[in-house]
């Protein structure tokens, strides 16, 4: 169950903010027992066998957080190992154990086969937020919480299939507060707002970049150039509306019920470099591997060389934590490159702000195209045709994902040319994709400096309304002669 | 300020809704809960998504399935043969399964005099519980909590406002000419010949039978034969839609001509048992089969050809029986063996 989904807006949404708050009026543990169980339920309704995952997951790090408490020295420390073992174990075998074969494969001649493992969704977000838990733990040992509290914690609908990854000592101090436990008007509004831009930046944008650059990516070896270009543009745009729309319903929905989750995105597409990018994209990503890996391996403390080979390590795993290929892999050199490049010309050349966004724009959608494409050997197809693709008009294909409702209905009803409206819906959604994510204010931008009045009650009305409308649809089969 | 925006925003959203959603339930275009009301005249364009409700909720005593084969013909020509009520109800690239879904809803609502079924050979050999065309579920099932889907659809604008407007102006088509594909100059045998795609004359090696019977044996067991048996009292008329002659040559070009044949032996030993079933091939008319301009292309027949198919019905042409289905199987297999496709093709 996807928050972009009638069941979660129309049903579980309603009922665990209501059934929250009234749990709350019971006593201090009811909210938050109810608040766990509609946790476990969310998740378990993805896959019932990913619950045993979750909660065996949750216990292990619960107890030897419990353990590490109770040792000292060369003990304590080998709890800290073997929890970070643990949950990384956890992590290589649902996510990367095929990607480990078919490597295997490649390098030996061998024909392993792969192997149908289940993978639990959000694994790679609750296994991060619980090794950040266990450092956390061997170094301040006054952390100490209940079964009730870790366990909500861990799980918590809102952040546990897509992040932001949520630090402990971000959420439990709220879970805990008296004050956080009464209904907020103001907290309420503004997870509304939030939670309506972000299923609006889902169902309505997202989702209409999706299907072109679905197409764009299928067929590499037939774009022409400003397919190709297009392509890149569509899936740079997709990504972002999707992810930060989902982080936004995700922080609304904590608003919603009296507490912050981080925000996970501030504007990314304005950056004037790849280290801006990683200050305002994914930022509790960022935040995790400086604090967990970055800082450890002694951050910018032990000179030039060292600084910019811990970079690196922090991007190569972050490509790594992305997926489980070699483009993500390639992906995430790529960004360590462009972050130690930033870092080794920072203030030895002057340049215009235009210019360093331009370059950098260009950096971030030439990377995305590795992210997105199925090999590297496509991705290097996109970056030909981006070059050596030849004029040539937009195919219907790639505009016709545009043709969304109602103005499918629309044209249809005034017998209006499809391919024209589809052409002029293409080229307006990727004028106002661009606009909204560089120059328009961010969901958090808004939040803070709006006046809740009646254009934004509008606004959050009509994004509301067209995001559960468009989320089922009619096709039409028109004597296909079968 | 901030309880007011609550207020208002979900308010707002709310009534928005809400209202969306009645408009559908009421005027209800697809007929989930009702046969139109206030008089209105049924819009009917969307087998899919329309079908369902109107096997539900329309009147009638007979029911007209198949694929794009069957959406030709028109419900008075049955009404009048069979002195019958019926409905027409054809899904293009049918599957069984769909055949299933509409006598359940039929079944469950009244008692049926006569099912007329065109039963295509790729709605067979398709695996059990497959469809081309994936099928909008939740008009289909008895859930009425994804009935969301329907009532809160951006897409329903469109059917709305045909309904609205087609009644408004009295051009509502009447609902015997729903679906209806037949227009003049599309047939011939020269429109025949431009579309073959394939190479006349090339044999492929003969694909494994095994599982295309495997399928057409689940696929009836399952879909057809439990309604035939559960109502005895209903008259089940099957026929094998009367493809031109080429379809064997695509069959033959496909590897699939052995497999056809054995799929068809398997339908006729699994339903010639059911003492209600009266069975047809027309597959084998040669007369009809081997003259392109009754064609479109190399399987859809003319309007023409559907009107006669209800005489053959009704007059017991084609029928198969116990007695000479070894007949109607040798006249197919030597139609597919041992028909000259070229000369067909060269002839003047």
């Amino acid at each position: 169950m996807f928050f972009n989904s009638y069941g979660f807006i129309l049903l579980f949404l309603p009922l665990a903010v209501a059934g929250y708050f009234l749990c709350n009026r019971l006593g201090t543990c009811w909210g938050k027992a109810f608040l766990f169980t509609m946790s476990l339920l969310f998740y378990g309704l993805f896959d019932w066998r990913y619950l045993p995952i979750l909660c065996g997951s949750i216990l292990l790090n619960f107890l030897l957080a419990a353990g590490m408490r109770k040792l000292s020295g060369k003990g304590k420390k080998g709890l800290l190992v073997l929890g970070i073992s643990a949950n990384v174990l956890v992590l290589l075998f649902f996510k990367y154990t095929n990607f480990f074969l078919r490597t295997a494969n490649s390098l030996f001649h061998t024909e392993l086969p792969s192997l149908h493992i289940l993978l639990p969704v959000g694994v790679s977000f609750f296994t991060f937020q619980q090794i950040a838990f266990l450092c956390d733990s061997f170094h301040d040992e006054s952390i100490s919480y209940s079964l009730l509290d870790y366990g909500l914690y861990a799980s918590f609908f809102p952040y546990i299939i897509s992040g932001p990854i949520v630090l402990h000592s971000q959420m439990i101090p709220q879970l805990r507060d008296p004050a956080r436990k009464r209904f907020s008007q103001e907290s309420f509004a503004k997870g509304l707002c939030s939670f309506s831009l972000g299923l609006g930046k889902k169902a309505l944008l997202a989702d209409a970049f999706g299907p072109a650059a679905d197409w764009a990516f299928s067929h590499v070896l037939d774009l022409n150039a400003p397919e190709a270009w297009l392509a890149m543009l569509a899936y740079t745009l997709q990504i972002y509306f999707d992810f930060s729309g989902y982080s936004d319903m995700a922080r609304g929905i904590g608003l919603m019920l009296n507490l912050d989750i981080p925000v996970n995105f501030n504007s990314p597409y304005r950056a004037l470099s790849v280290a801006d990018f990683w200050k305002r994209w994914h930022m509790t990503l960022t935040g995790f591997f400086t604090r967990y890996v970055y800082i450890p391996l002694g951050g910018n403390r032990k000179g030039s060389a060292r600084t910019y080979g811990n970079v690196m390590i922090v991007f190569l795993l972050s490509g790594f934590w992305h997926g489980a290929g070699w483009t993500f892999i390639l992906w995430g050199l790529l960004h360590g490159l462009g972050s130690v490049f930033c870092r080794a010309l920072q203030g030895k050349i002057k340049a215009p702000k235009f210019l360093k966004w331009l370059c950098t724009f260009l950096f971030i959608n030439g990377t995305w195209v590795l992210f997105r494409a199925g090999s590297v050997r496509d991705a290097l197809r996109v970056f030909k045709r981006l070059l050596l693709g030849g004029l040539g008009p937009v195919s219907g294909e790639f505009s016709k994902g545009f043709l969304i409702e109602p103005f499918t209905s629309i044209v249809h009803l005034l017998g209006l040319p499809e391919g024209w409206v589809a052409l002029a819906l293409t080229a307006l959604f990727f004028i106002f994709g661009l606009w909204a994510s560089i120059f328009w204010k961010n969901t958090q931008e808004r939040l803070e400096s709006s006046s809740f009045g009646g254009r934004l009650s509008a606004a959050c009305a009509l994004l509301l309304v067209c995001s559960l409308l468009s989320l089922s649809g009619v096709t039409s089969f028109i004597y296909v002669n079968f | 300020m901030y309880g007011k925006f609550i207020r208002r925003t979900l308010t707002a959203a709310v009534s928005v809704l809400l209202c969306w959603a009645l408009a559908v339930g009421v005027l209800d275009p697809f007929f989930h809960y009702h046969a139109p009301w206030f008089g209105l005249e049924p819009v009917v364009d969307n087998e899919r998504y329309q079908n369902p409700g109107m096997a539900e909720h329309f009147p009638y005593d007979s029911m007209i399935l198949g694929s794009s084969m069957t959406e030709n013909f028109r419900t008075g020509w049955f009404d009048e043969a069979f002195d019958c009520s019926s409905i027409k109800l054809p899904f293009s690239a049918a599957r069984t399964g769909a055949y299933d879904h509409m006598l359940k809803k039929g079944f469950a609502t009244r008692e049926l005099k006569n099912v007329f079924i065109g039963l295509d050979s790729d709605s067979l050999i398709e695996p059990y519980g497959t469809y081309m065309f994936p099928l909008p579920e939740y008009l289909y099932d008895s859930d009425p909590l994804n009935d969301v889907e329907y009532l809160l659809n951006f897409s329903m604008l469109e059917p709305l406002w045909n309904l609205i407007a087609q009644n408004a102006s009295g051009t509502a088509a009447p609902l015997e000419d729903a679906y209806v594909w037949d227009a003049p100059g599309i047939y011939g045998r020269e429109k025949v010949i431009s579309k073959i795609d394939w190479e006349i004359g090339k044999r492929a090696w003969q694909k494994d039978c095994s599982q295309y019977v495997d399928n057409c044996r689940e696929n009836l067991e399952k879909n057809l034969l439990p309604h035939i048996k559960a109502h005895p009292e209903t008259e089940f008329y099957i026929f094998f839609p009367p493809y031109s002659v080429l379809w064997w040559s695509r069959m033959e070009n496909t590897g699939e001509v052995d497999a056809r044949l054995a799929v068809a032996r398997e339908a006729l030993y699994l339903l010639l048992p059911c003492e209600n079933v009266r069975l047809y091939s027309l597959l084998d008319f040669e007369d009809v089969v081997c003259d392109l301009d009754n064609y479109k292309d190399y399987n859809h027949y003319s309007a023409e050809i559907s009107k006669k198919i209800v005489s053959w019905l009704q007059e017991g042409q084609g029928l198969v029986t116990w007695e000479n289905r070894n007949q109607v199987l040798e006249r197919l297999e030597r139609l597919a063996k041992e028909f000259d496709f070229q000369a067909l093709l060269e002839a003047p």
